[in-house]
């Protein structure tokens, strides 16, 4: 998947994402899941997929409770496979592709600089802000401010949030200092040349189209 | 290359306060200019004006005359300037914002438009020069605090600027890294660059510098040789006047309050702290000193009990500190990390300051009345007291957060790195602090890679290499000045 051009990468995540979302029959759920959790241990992605289950399968547990009450438990099957797939193959999408590589992709399909530049410099900042989350804990905490996830403790979270708001528009501030500093108005940027696509790029392309319009064209007929 | 004639500038558009009050300044091509100041004293709005930033991004009020590299700065913005003069900000986590170092090193190139080619031999060039090659795919954000220092550096050098300007590029760094860039600042002023260096830490590199500027309350107190500015640096409150401390003997009588036993912590895979094991006895001063990077944080982690020992434990007062409430931990051990801001979360600092002890008043852990007053006076809060966090000098802040774990009475105080950033009045004052709480018999354990405070306010030093104590002792005067670290 790597040895892909970054703008077949960034093609290929958006059409599954599109086609989870155009799909709803339960045979191309699963089947699309099947794909999907095949996939993720052939990427090698399987102990970072593990980490991020913690925070995605409470949510999923939660669409599953919700339409279980208010529907039946074939729509909660249906619902909660569904946003399973959606995050799985966000998963991948994101995992498969750098901040870096999606500027790259996004210049080299002419999308204007100050949107990529907007776009990638707030991905690159979301594992900073991890770390200022971190820090912040650690200090309330090291103060006796209890910050795990209980119910009793929803009142101390005014302690976790207020010095991150604080801190990330001091980092906007700095920030944009920096890129006046460095030139981000002047108007001569140089436009980094793209490379030429290959024909693995153009295989993996015509197979994944291929695929997706298998999939819906299937779950158009309503599958099995 | 720069010059300033009856130059004063304003943050408000309709001055006072003036920031910068009537500077006049010339410094020539290939001059390496030491330009200090304490907190507050303009140091950083002065490099600001060097490259358009003030008046262009900042707006306000600027008055008199300043031109830099031939360019007036009243009617030149930042970009015109990029290709003349090279700013590296403080804030490196700001500075650096592209996903690699390659990226980062590209970008400037890129604003001024140059062709492909041209880039990638710059880039390369620079990393002839600067030992950056094997960083060159990693993401500067993951990088130590001296190779995210030197990757700022490289990617306003890449430029080629005649006057390049730094904001305190010492501030965070440990002696190691500060010899490394030192070092690159050296050959960078030998190849012709007109160097002007922002810092309030005077160290090794005045040697290196060719003037030295002294900025106090906006205006220029000092413009002269390095030989002749440390008495200007004192008064500026840049250099701070330790008060002679008394070091009396160990008593080995005195009541443990901290027992650390075989401590050990992986992570990964990785070691970071092994069979780390000492005591500390109440009423102690005791410096952790390290590099970057050796576990010292780590150890305060685990001292807080914020972290699970893989092997060993920490007792206080005998009993193992992890798996105790959060409240209970706060009210025997205070920890104060290095960035005050994590703390604020109150509009006011009386309720900041009080915040812990009302917390522990709500668990039945109340500390005295006449504690908290005594704190208040020591830290000398009351003057801040209906003033807001946020507002306040980064030394008043750092006060206001050292009050605010010392109000909580806890026995043993531990302050991570809590001299960073700081001037010298600042770390005069912590001495005092630090000395009248050893008085009281609380214990005060300092995290710090600043030498100079540690052997001026700590009876007893730590050295932590690798994740292991390898010196554990309280030396004479003349011993300390063998404790050094490994570069």
């Amino acid at each position: 998947m790597k040895a892909l051009d970054p703008r077949i990468r960034l093609g290929l995540g958006l059409l599954f994402v599109a086609t989870v979302l155009a799909t709803h029959s339960r045979t191309v759920l699963l089947l699309e899941a099947a794909g999907l959790l095949t996939l993720i241990p052939l990427l090698g992605l399987l102990r970072p997929w593990g980490a991020s289950l913690r925070l995605t399968l409470p949510m999923i547990a939660i669409v599953f409770l919700v339409s279980l009450l208010a529907f039946d438990l074939k729509t909660a099957v249906d619902l909660s496979v569904r946003l399973h797939n959606l995050f799985a193959a966000s998963f991948v999408f994101f995992r498969m592709l750098t901040a870096e590589e999606l500027a790259g992709a996004l210049r080299a399909m002419k999308v204007p600089y100050v949107f990529v530049f907007m776009l990638t410099t707030a991905m690159r900042y979301v594992p900073l802000m991890g770390r200022k989350i971190r820090n912040i804990r650690d200090a309330q905490t090291a103060r006796g401010i209890d910050l795990r996830f209980r119910p009793g403790n929803i009142g101390h979270f005014t302690a976790l949030v207020i010095p991150l708001l604080f801190q990330a528009f001091i980092l906007a501030d700095h920030l944009a200092l920096a890129m006046e500093s460095r030139g981000f108005s002047r108007r001569e940027r140089t436009e980094t040349p793209s490379g030429r696509l290959g024909i693995r790029d153009a295989g993996a392309a015509l197979a994944a189209a291929l695929l997706c319009t298998l999939l819906i064209w299937w779950d158009r007929k309503g599958g099995l | 290359m720069i010059f300033l004639e009856g130059l004063s500038y304003s943050y408000h558009p309709s001055p006072p306060p003036w920031v910068l009050n009537d500077i006049h300044l010339e410094v020539r091509q290939g001059e390496y200019v030491a330009l200090f100041g304490a907190s507050g004293s303009g140091k950083s709005t002065l490099a600001y004006v060097f490259n358009g930033l003030i008046p262009h991004f900042f707006g306000g009020k600027l008055k008199g005359r300043a031109s830099v590299c031939g360019l007036d700065v009243a009617h030149t913005s930042p970009s015109q300037f990029l290709p003349h003069v090279g700013l590296v900000l403080q804030n490196t986590d700001a500075h650096l914002f592209s996903g690699s170092v390659r990226t980062e090193l590209a970008f400037g190139l890129e604003s001024l438009g140059l062709p492909p080619a041209e880039i990638q031999s710059r880039t390369l060039e620079m990393c002839r020069r600067l030992p950056l090659e094997h960083l060159l795919d990693r993401p500067p954000h993951d990088l130590s605090g001296g190779e995210k220092q030197l990757v700022a550096i490289a990617s306003v050098l890449c430029l080629r600027p005649r006057v390049l300007i730094l904001d305190e590029p010492f501030a965070h760094l440990d002696p190691p890294n500060r010899t490394l860039v030192r070092k690159i600042l050296r050959d960078i002023h030998s190849a012709g660059t007109t160097l002007v260096v922002a810092e309030h830490l005077s160290d090794a590199y005045l040697q290196d510098v060719s003037r030295v500027i002294v900025l106090d309350g906006g205006s220029i107190r000092f413009d002269g040789p390095p030989d002749r500015c440390l008495a200007h640096l004192q008064a500026a409150g840049i250099v701070p006047a330790y008060p002679p401390i008394s070091r009396p003997e160990p008593n080995p009588a005195a009541e443990i309050l901290l027992e650390v036993l075989d401590l050990t912590c992986q992570r990964s895979g990785r070691t970071i702290l092994e069979d780390v094991s000492f005591v500390l006895r109440r009423g102690e001063r005791v410096a952790i000193l390290g590099k970057n990077g050796v576990g010292k944080t780590t150890l305060v982690k685990h001292l807080s009990g914020l972290l699970k020992p893989s092997r060993g434990q920490v007792l206080c007062q005998g009993k193992p500190v992890h798996g105790l409430p959060a409240h209970r931990v706060a009210s025997r051990i205070g920890v104060s990390f290095q960035n005050p801001n994590d703390q604020f979360f109150k509009p006011r600092v009386g309720d900041e300051v009080l915040a812990g002890v009302r917390l522990l008043a709500s668990k039945g852990l109340a500390p005295a009345e006449s504690w908290v007053e005594e704190v208040r006076r020591l830290f000398r809060i009351d003057p801040l007291w209906e003033r807001s966090p946020y507002r306040l000098s980064e030394g008043e802040k750092k006060r206001v957060a050292l009050a605010s774990i010392a109000a909580m009475a806890p026995k043993v105080l531990i302050w991570d790195e809590p001299t960073a950033g700081q001037d010298g009045r600042f770390r005069q004052d912590l001495a005092r602090l630090m000395g009248e709480l050893s008085k009281r018999g609380t214990t005060t354990l300092v995290v710090t890679h600043d030498l100079e405070f540690a052997r001026a306010t700590c009876t007893r030093w730590l050295l932590l290499e690798d994740g292991r104590l390898t010196q554990d002792t309280s030396l004479p005067e003349e011993g300390m000045k063998k404790l050094r670290f490994s570069a």
